[in-house]
């Protein structure tokens, strides 16, 4: 399918060496819109939605951040970390939105397993679906998201059609 | 294929705004038509690209199809070659509206040098062929099509803009409603049949 | 035959189009040697049209700051164009506010120079300069934050206040096709003009990080601008609070140093946490100070220290242990460097003492 000039410079920003040392695309071979639409049919597999998702992952890194780099105990026996660098990277969509560095670590004490995503992450899944590719250092897996900290599902929108 | 249509230029000139409008009556040129249309000044913008690139393209396809198809005898790779010329037309005008106009280059992003493969453009061209028009001919009817692909794609585009607000059936939104505009409109334009003849 | 025909005929059609399109290039973008108008004639300049406002100020010497390469992305590159800029591109439109675009501010890495221009700059832009340096020293200070010194080869000195920062150049590497630049606070003292020193934390997937922590070596070239900033002393008070965190401490221990060079009679206290001891550096550096000097306090801290450490010092969240050694906000400045939650949580400790917002600095990048 014809690219447009935007979906490819979308695609070189997802790249290496352009936004992010080694790229948000991992060593996937898929293309991005199939990236997004497998972890699409993923996360609704799930029975969960993007915003939900990122609306958890946004409150615990809000829970972390009086922290200071020390870990917030959450629940039974998880912590979170949130450790955060100067400057800001914008994100490769194009859609002018810039976020700090943060990022924020979600840690079983029991397991060790830990789960981790920055607030770039934390946008790029609300309002894009795009998880990273994988192979990417940074790929937020929705189900190991899921399998940690069983997130609800969101309530039925009212307004469907008649 | 005998000689050209004896029509007025200038008859012909109106025929192809309002009998024979390319979009309305013909349907050529719909890809960038239906796509382009949500914004007036975008649409404006590329009505008036396209109506530029059809003028400069027929002058020099009529020049190619005289001196060198005819004579020659290629006919048979003609369309290769009025393809060729409507790329080239299109880069130089591409370059002419990054330096002139820049803020409208950017906002038309790919449909600028999409306007290459309007069916519109080759469309014309074919039809001074066909219909073995005079150079003056040829270029009043270039003319005429373009002024009536922009007319056409302005006035979807205000039309679109005005029902922004409406409350569509979802599914509707988007190409589907553009579609049923445009068909409404080639309606409304069948009341011109008959005024003016182009052929 | 017909085979013959066919092909020339083409080929040459080919060939005409394209003796028209380069025509055309040179015709229409070739935009000629452009005026350019600084501050209302007080500099003026010739440069060929054709590239960026930016690019081409660089090209004459004058460093408008960009963080992001011209990608229309940080917005730090705004520039007041009295005229001859043209229109508005919509990559600018999510930059300016109605009344910056009123005043005819634009982002000079969207503005291409076409014609004679007039623009408008800060006075201090005049000041920064490129520099080649090569780098003397690379020193690793934590398991993520490296030290670099470098010695100024040409130009060989530089006059900076002490809290400025410089861009630094990285060059492609690896997968990174592009030359990008960062900024980083100068860590060495003004007196100290013939090099420059830095602190670089890896950030995670940083690009410029990256560079500096895997590719650098010691006597490689780097290239670097400046100085930039409005983080420096302003002096207004008797006291002097500093806080700083992981690569932070770059300008706080230029300021220090500088005040202690000229013998201001402040009275300071530095902050400098981490969360354990191996994110501290340079503890006996500042302890030797200490002793030296009267006015000087130096108050490490850990919020959780492991046992391994051994930790003596003060312990707790940094904004705590500020809050426990900061008594009121009477007649005193601070000056803050480090993560942007750290500024965050302190600015509010601070004011919560007393310290008005207009005496507390820190730079916003």
């Amino acid at each position: 399918m014809k690219q447009s000039p935007e979906q490819r410079e979308i695609e070189e920003n997802l790249g290496p060496g352009a936004f992010s040392a080694d790229g948000f695309l991992g060593s996937d071979p898929r293309s991005l819109a199939d990236i997004i639409r497998d972890d699409q049919a993923l996360v609704k597999s799930l029975g969960l939605t993007h915003q939900a998702i990122a609306r958890q992952l946004g409150a615990l890194t809000r829970l972390g951040l009086p922290g200071l780099g020390t870990p917030v105990p959450y629940g039974d026996h998880l912590e979170v970390i949130v450790m955060d660098y100067r400057g800001i990277i914008p994100c490769p969509f194009r859609d002018n939105v810039r976020e700090e560095k943060r990022l924020t670590v979600c840690r079983d004490r029991l397991t060790g397993d830990a789960i981790r995503w920055t607030d770039l992450n934390v946008h790029m899944i609300a309002a894009h679906g795009f998880y990273e590719g994988r192979g990417s250092p940074f790929r937020v897996d929705p189900a190991e998201v899921q399998a940690m900290l069983s997130i609800q599902p969101d309530p039925e929108p009212e307004n469907s059609e008649s | 294929m005998s000689g050209a249509p004896p029509i007025s230029p200038i008859i012909i000139f109106f025929a192809s705004i309002l009998t024979s409008n390319m979009i309305l009556s013909n349907f050529l040129g719909m890809c960038s038509f239906i796509s382009v249309s949500n914004e007036y000044k975008t649409a404006s913008g590329l009505g008036k690209a396209v109506s530029l690139v059809m003028i400069l393209t027929m002058a020099i396809n009529y020049a190619i199809y005289h001196f060198l198809v005819l004579p020659l005898g290629l006919e048979y790779i003609q369309y290769i070659i009025y393809i060729i010329v409507i790329a080239a037309s299109v880069q130089v005008i591409e370059m002419a509206m990054d330096r002139f106009l820049p803020d409208l280059y950017l906002k038309l992003g790919i449909f600028l040098p999409l306007i290459t493969v309007n069916c519109a453009i080759l469309g014309i061209t074919l039809f001074m062929v066909i219909r073995q028009y005079t150079f003056l001919q040829a270029m009043l009817f270039a003319a005429g099509s373009g002024l009536g692909w922009w007319l056409a794609i302005s006035a979807l585009a205000a039309i679109r803009e005005k029902m922004a607000r409406s409350k569509l059936p979802r599914g509707l939104a988007g190409p589907g409603i553009a579609f049923i505009i445009t068909g409404l409109m080639a309606l409304a334009f069948i009341g011109f049949s008959g005024v003016f003849a182009v052929q | 035959m017909e085979i013959v025909t066919t092909i020339l005929s083409i080929s040459l059609i080919s060939v005409a189009l394209a003796i028209l399109i380069i025509l055309a290039e040179r015709l229409l973008n070739n935009y000629g040697d452009c005026q350019i108008d600084i501050n209302g004639g007080a500099r003026q300049m010739t440069a060929k049209g054709g590239s960026s406002l930016l690019s081409t100020l660089a090209g004459q010497g004058i460093f408008v700051p960009s963080a992001c390469g011209g990608k229309a992305t940080c917005g730090l590159c705004k520039v007041q164009v009295l005229d001859g800029a043209g229109p508005l591109l919509p990559t600018e439109e999510p930059y300016l506010s109605a009344d910056e675009r009123q005043k005819g501010f634009r982002l000079s890495c969207q503005v291409k120079v076409k014609q004679n221009i007039k623009i408008l700059i800060p006075e201090e832009l005049f000041n920064i300069r490129e520099f080649k340096t090569r780098i003397a020293k690379i020193e690793t200070l934590t398991h993520d934050i490296k030290g670099l010194r470098l010695d100024l080869q040409e130009p060989d000195r530089i006059r900076f206040k002490a809290g400025q920062y410089v861009q630094l150049y990285t060059k492609p590497y690896g997968k990174v096709r592009e030359s990008v630049f960062r900024a980083y606070s100068m860590a060495s003292v003004p007196s100290d003009d013939r090099s420059v020193e830095l602190i670089v934390r890896q950030v995670p997937e940083g690009i410029c990080t990256t560079y500096v922590h895997q590719e650098l070596k010691e006597g490689d070239e780097l290239r670097i601008s400046g100085p930039s900033g409005d983080f420096y002393l302003r002096g207004d008070c008797d006291e002097l609070v500093f806080i700083a965190g992981g690569s932070g401490l770059a300008p706080i221990r230029s300021l220090i140093l500088d005040i202690l060079e000229k013998q201001l009679a402040y009275k300071m206290t530095f902050f400098f946490g981490a969360v354990t001891l191996r994110d501290l550096y340079y503890l006996d550096f500042f302890r030797d100070l200490e002793k030296q000097h009267e006015n000087f306090r130096f108050v490490p801290a850990l919020s959780k220290p492991l046992p391994d450490d051994n930790w003596q010092g003060e312990t707790g969240l940094i904004t705590e242990v500020v809050n426990r050694f900061i008594p009121d906000g009477k007649n005193k400045e601070a000056y803050l460097c480090g993560s942007p939650g750290m500024i965050n949580a302190c600015l509010n400790v601070l004011q919560t003492k007393g310290i008005g917002p207009d005496k507390i600095f820190y730079d916003k990048f």
